[in-house]
């Protein structure tokens, strides 16, 4: 095949992958649009060299509280930082922090979850009780003390929340097992002779997992916006470090110049909402798979 | 019921000890001297209080022994003295608790108002524009960073507009009203101060207002669910075969189904109401709990972190235990399976 | 009867039903009309459009469908075209609805009395306490003990048969004109579906209301309507007296129900003539005659054009070749009559001296669920699944057990199949104590002994292919690929899929493809034994049918050993070699199939058999209606279990539990006075006095 002939096709699968692309578009406009929105911020945040020349971190005292203009679409704070170099910035730490604080939590979530719902009674008891005492305690509060003991930081930050994110995999993840051990399908397959490890990670399991990353979709962007929380406080990020959360609050001091505040603000809660749009489309989108009807 | 209300408050009790236990070594994990951060540096200073504090504490004891000591004095409720107020924990606790319930309550009332209605109607008008829009506001209503909306509602409400009062839970000039619950909106009622009582639901609307949107987004989403479940089912045929209008079959007949399910939510709506209580009391200076929390967190008090620690966590528990309980009243099948035990 | 206006009339009935592109017609054209003292039955399958066309009538249609064309008059009022204000009105009042699952039509959280008297109050017919009064004596007139109590109960503490019946009494609570029941009776056991048919027939007979019922199994209708309208593809394909429907059916389709019902007199493991392929689904009816797919008479005609519904003998049809079927056919009655004579004269074959190797043998076993008490500190309740059950099974074969809900023969199954522990007792397979092995021991001996389970979308993973599930059992016990894969293809072919099926996954299969490859699942990796649990209960007659031939072929094929577990006594009899029939627990009755099927010894036996929904059952003859439901199994009945339903019961049935005794033939039974009902199965006269009489003379 020529070089010719190979771009040619390359292009045909290109047309055919951009029309399957809005086929589903068209079927499922939600699951689009938080895909496009994602992608975006995804792309806004890792090019943010590209699309910004100034650094996060420049400051520059003769344009202080600039409102919004051509040079600096998004403003200037109070030592004359460009807000969109920060909110752009910004987006590599919260993300890669809150996927961090959710693999953890759901993975060691979806491992007790296992060992509860088929390692029998006792551990089931034992896994629960401790899961039981961690889902009692404020998340925020326990961040809070983690962040007072150990100081302020971006890692204690992830601690602080990987700590209390696991539970709530536990609870799902064994109710779910519990629920497929009854189903006939998992009864049948032990029947045909599978040995019961078999019957949980090649039976069980593939029905949990989907529900599990629906979970982790929406997760993703409550993390974020926890993260934030934290930083806002001040107990997460301390500044000069560019974060979402830790960028309102210096906002505050501010609020006249509207636009400190309101970017990284808008910031926050677009993401989070194209996660949480994001998960329920899936969730639709599996939904009669997941329950095993037509 | 009994044995099974019974059971759960034994359930209590681990989960108490594993709160105090955690929040217990966490404050120990810091570098810092507990005696000094407790009485200040002048009082570390004389060698007879600094020992006194030791031995009532049990400081010279090993950690484990130094828990029990602790607990054995939360036991008789005394939870050790605030390093920040230098008053003790569990005074501070009371006095700051009845702020944060008046806050919490209005908020989950103002929820279930909103979310009921616009639930039921999204899920009748299923697929409509009317659908669309309310699960659009509901989605941004669970993404709020509500700090962030927070600050925009106090900018423009209070500053710009003036059409709400600042921060606060009374306008300086007010007295609070003679103390009988600690709700000043209830207490002005029961003294018949209807100055007082405009004065203070005024006081209430805005943060409890930017509070529901994460607690009314969460139930909304799960009435409109929890109803499309319903919809389908085959007894709203029976009542409509029965000659029952289609008002009377989904207000008689569906809602009272859909809204079991949607109680069980309220203990996970609650975690998220004690995380926005901490943000919108430090926000508005309301004297509750949650601003309690706060302060306690950026002065490192300890004594008034794990004290209010346990206060979550027992709120908690104790609410999903009355949300157990009133889902199994409401549902009789539930009734049934929990007396025969096998809940 | 031409100048009067009928009490209902659907005339040319079309409705629609939104689809993924556009709306497709599934109910094309329907006319029917009922009047005071009159029964209508329409039988389908699933999607003939059934309970589209009863639903149009009180316009309590899914959003999705529409009326598109034709008119419902009550009475002479058009109802299709009334206000929902003016329906409504009519709703419960005139024409009242009962439908099949009683549990779902029921509100779960509300009181049932409340919801029985909900007509009354909804019509302002009378005051709140009145309609109290007048609910609980409404469910006392249907023979319900202690309606106060059931007044205050909630839905789900109640049995599938007293459910139905509080939905009985809701819908005549108003003293509706017009009843229309729907599939009323397909959930619920053979012996309380007796007792609703008879309570829905003497409504008819005795009070006069006019009655709909729809269902998908012809000898139902039979019993108790005088018309019945066939339905298929949404349109009526036939319609006539139930005498004529059922005795000279003049529609192929009509005649394959008719003859793909296992019946009393038809010699058992004959092949039943099933109707190839399954139901059209509606997105697609097949063009010209919607049947013609699946016709043996087809032509091209059939292929091309739609027949229309035409006058022929007393009733009327839509085939193009009725005529001929009919002449051809004959009388199907006098056709079974000559095969039961056969069958008689060749009954009990001679007992082979040296009877085949005993492949199973179960010893006493027994399982009790505890359901730990409500108060602390008192002994937790027993549920008495299984109660020193004893069974042999024989290489070769076929053990039928049947009984009703809770009687524990799916409890037996998961046991035997090891799925499920056992309390005491011993399972003895080969000669082999396999009541307690465990973990690779364990894995192994399930080579040998395979499931079928009932629902056919519950036991298949949605995740696996068919190729994938077919060789779940090989993959496990190590057959290597190569033989699997041919394995599994002629696995597929021999349960009449073919190849192609093998990538597909479940959801792409419709219930009965399901089924097959659930039995190929069994089959592929030659088990000695198969237990198969309900296996055909969740499809469609038709399909039923089919999969009832395919397990004959297994049979013949394999030298299979089975043991089939079913609720219905006519699929149990017509393939199994002996059967065993439980009650609560116990098995009460042993034996032969053709043995035990016409002279039972037990009185329970006697009335299973006399609930079976019969076509050639003889309405002059009485049947044996039990009282009440089955008793609960945490506090069985002290001395016979039985003795709390039993016409028959003595002082000794309360104080002695009978054992399972041997009798002649190899047959046992578990009953003081075994035969005492025998001698009602199959007599001429009614129930009447006669098992009064013979109580009195017991007690005597």
């Amino acid at each position: 095949m020529g070089p010719v002939a190979a771009a040619e096709g390359r292009r045909a699968i290109a047309a055919r992958g951009l029309s399957k692309l809005g086929q589903v578009a068209r079927r499922d406009p939600q699951l689009a649009v938080s895909v496009v929105v994602l992608v975006l911020a995804a792309a806004a945040i890792l090019g943010a060299g590209f699309l910004t020349s100034t650094s996060p971190s420049a400051q520059d005292v003769f344009h202080r509280l600039q409102p919004p203009n051509w040079a600096h679409p998004f403003g200037t704070d109070q030592l004359g930082r460009d807000v969109l170099a920060r909110v752009l910035y910004g987006g590599r730490i919260s993300l890669p922090a809150a996927v961090v604080v959710v693999l953890f939590g759901a993975s060691v979530g979806t491992m007790l979850g296992m060992l509860a719902g088929y390692g029998g009674r006792t551990i089931d008891e034992v896994v629960m009780r401790v899961t039981d005492v961690v889902l009692a305690f404020p998340v925020l509060v326990l961040a809070m003390a983690v962040s007072a003991a150990l100081g302020a930081s971006l890692v204690n930050g992830i601690i602080a929340l990987s700590a209390v994110w696991w539970p709530s995999y536990v609870r799902v993840c064994r109710g779910m097992i519990m629920e497929l051990r009854e189903r006939q399908f998992v009864v049948a397959a032990r029947a045909a002779g599978r040995s019961s490890l078999n019957v949980l990670s090649r039976v069980i399991l593939p029905n949990v997992i989907p529900a599990l990353l629906v979970m982790a979709f929406v997760d993703v962007g409550r993390a974020i916006l926890d993260f934030s929380i934290l930083s806002f406080l001040g107990l997460g990020i301390r500044p000069p470090a560019p974060e979402w959360g830790s960028m309102v609050a210096t906002g505050v001091e501010v609020m006249d110049q509207w636009w400190v505040a309101t970017f990284p603000g808008l910031a926050i809660l677009v993401v989070v909402f194209a996660f949480n749009l994001l998960g329920d489309s899936v969730r639709d989108a599996l939904d009669p798979w997941v329950s095993g009807r037509r | 019921m009994i044995t099974y209300v019974s059971r759960r408050l034994g359930l209590l009790v681990p989960i108490l000890v594993g709160i105090t236990f955690i929040t217990f070594m966490v404050s120990r994990a810091i570098p810092t001297d507990p005696v000094v951060a407790a009485l200040g540096q002048q009082a570390a200073d004389h060698p007879n209080i600094v020992a006194a504090y030791r031995a009532q504490w049990g400081l010279n004891e090993s950690l484990l022994i130094q828990y029990l000591i602790y607990m054995k004095n939360l036991f008789h409720g005394n939870l050790g003295q605030s390093i920040y107020t230098h008053r003790p924990v569990a005074e501070d606790l009371l006095s700051y608790m009845p702020a944060t319930i008046e806050l919490a309550g209005f908020t989950i009332l103002l929820s279930v108002f909103i979310s009921v209605p616009l639930g039921v109607l999204a899920a009748v008008k299923r697929g409509t524009v009317v659908d669309l829009l309310v699960r659009l506001l509901t989605l941004i209503g669970v993404a709020m960073p509500i700090f962030w909306l927070a600050l925009a509602g106090l900018e423009l409400f209070y500053f710009h507009m003036g059409i709400v009062p600042g921060p606060g839970r009374l306008s300086p000039l007010l007295n609070p009203p003679p103390r009988v619950t600690g709700l000043f909106t209830i207490d002005s009622l029961l003294a018949r101060q209807w100055g007082t009582f405009n004065n203070a639901l005024a006081h209430l609307i805005l943060p409890s207002l930017i509070l529901a949107t994460w607690t009314a987004g969460t139930l909304t989403r799960m009435t409109r669910t929890s109803m499309l479940a319903v919809l389908p089912q085959g007894y709203l045929n029976t009542a409509r075969s029965k000659g029952a209008s289609e008002l009377y079959t989904i207000l008689r007949h569906a809602l009272p189904n859909a809204l079991i399910p949607v109680v069980t939510i309220v203990g996970l709506v609650f975690g998220d109401l004690l995380t926005g209580v901490i943000l919108i009391e430090t926000l508005f200076s309301w004297p509750g709990i949650g601003r309690y929390a706060y302060e306690a967190a950026i002065y490192a008090d300890f004594p008034a972190i794990i004290g209010i620690t346990l206060v979550f966590g027992v709120t908690y528990s104790l609410v999903n235990l009355g949300v157990d309980v009133v889902y199994a009243r409401l549902d009789p099948r539930i009734r049934t399976a929990m007396a025969l035990g096998r809940r | 009867m031409a100048g009067t206006t009928p009490l209902l009339e659907v005339d040319n009935l079309h409705i629609a039903v939104q689809v993924a592109d556009g709306f497709r017609e599934v109910v094309r054209g329907v006319s029917l009309r009922a009047d005071h003292g009159n029964a209508l039955g329409l039988v389908g399958e699933s999607g003939s459009g059934k309970t589209l066309t009863t639903s149009a009538i009180v316009r309590i249609l899914p959003a999705a469908a529409r009326i598109t064309d034709g008119q419902v008059r009550l009475n002479g009022e058009d109802l299709t075209h009334a206000s929902a204000r003016r329906v409504a009105a009519i709703r419960g009042k005139e024409i009242s609805l009962v439908v099949q699952d009683s549990l779902a039509s029921l509100n779960p959280i509300m009181r049932v009395g409340k919801q029985v008297c909900e007509p009354l109050l909804l019509h302002h017919l009378v005051n709140r306490k009145r309609a109290a009064s007048r609910a609980a004596d409404m469910l006392r007139s249907l023979g319900l003990p202690d309606p106060a109590r059931l007044t205050q109960g909630y839905p789900h503490e109640f049995s599938g048969g007293m459910r139905q019946r509080a939905m009985i009494a809701t819908a005549l609570i108003a003293s509706p004109q017009l009843i229309i029941a729907d599939e009323p009776t397909t959930a619920l056991d053979a012996t309380v579906q007796a007792q609703i048919l008879d309570i829905l027939a003497r409504l008819n007979r005795d009070m006069g209301v006019a009655l709909i019922l729809i269902s998908h199994d012809l000898a139902v209708v039979s019993e108790i309507c005088d018309h019945i309208g066939v339905m298929y593809a949404g349109r009526i394909v036939e319609t006539g007296s139930s005498r004529a429907i059922l005795g000279q059916p003049m529609h192929p389709y009509t005649q394959a129900l008719v003859e793909s019902v296992p019946m009393s007199g038809l010699p058992r493991g004959s092949r039943l003539k099933a109707i190839p392929g399954e139901p059209p689904s509606i997105e697609a009816f097949p063009s010209g005659c919607p049947f013609s797919t699946r016709c043996r008479h087809a032509t091209n005609i059939c292929r091309q054009k739609e027949p229309e519904l035409t006058a022929r003998n007393e009733g009327r049809v839509a085939c193009w070749h009725a005529e001929e079927i009919a002449n051809g056919a004959g009388s199907r009655l006098a056709a079974v009559q000559t095969i039961t004579a056969a069958s008689i004269e060749g009954a009990d074959p001679p007992v082979p001296r040296q009877p085949p190797e005993e492949l199973l043998r179960v010893e006493s076993i027994t399982r009790h669920y505890r359901v730990p008490s409500a108060w602390p500190f008192l002994p937790p309740l027993h549920i008495h699944a299984l109660d020193e059950v004893s069974l042999t099974v024989r290489r070769g074969e076929t053990l039928g057990i049947a009984g009703e809900t809770g009687c524990g023969k799916s409890t037996l199954a998961n046991c035997l199949l090891r799925l499920a522990d056992v309390d005491s007792g011993r399972i003895l397979f080969r000669g082999h104590d396999i009541t307690n092995i465990r973990g690779e021991e364990l894995r192994r001996l399930r080579r040998y002994i395979q499931p079928i389970f009932q629902d056919p979308y519950g036991s298949l993973n949605p995740r696996q292919r068919v190729r994938s599930l077919v060789a779940e059992a090989l993959t496990s016990h190590g057959t290597p690929a190569a033989e699997r894969e041919n394995r599994v293809i002629e696995v597929l072919q021999f349960v009449g899929l073919g190849a192609h099926f093998a990538d597909k996954f479940p959801h792409e299969l419709s219930g009965g493809q399901r089924q097959r490859v659930g039995i190929g699942r069994a089959i592929a990796i030659n088990p000695e034994l198969i237990i198969a649990d309900e296996p055909v209960s969740a499809l469609d007659v038709s399909v039923q049918a089919q999969v009832i031939n395919l397990f004959m072929d297994l049979q013949r094929r394999f030298a299979l050993t089975l043991i089939f577990i079913s609720h219905d006594l006519r699929v149990v009899r017509h393939l199994s070699s002996h059967v065993a029939i439980m009650f609560l627990g116990k098995v009460i009755e042993y034996g032969p199939a053709e043995a035990v099927c016409t002279t039972p010894l037990h009185p329970y036996t006697a009335a299973l058999l006399s609930s079976v929904p019969g076509i050639s059952h003889d309405p002059s003859t009485g049947r044996l209606i039990l009282r009440g439901d089955p008793p609960s199994p945490t506090s069985p009945p002290s001395g016979c279990r039985f003795r709390t339903r039993c016409p028959y019961a003595a002082a000794t049935c309360a104080e002695v539990a009978p054992e399972l005794q041997r009798h002649e033939n190899g047959r046992m039974v578990a009953c003081h006075f075994p035969g005492i009902a025998s001698e009602f199965i199959g007599s001429g006269e009614g129930l009447g006095g006669r098992h009064q009489s013979v109580v009195a003379a017991r007690q005597a």
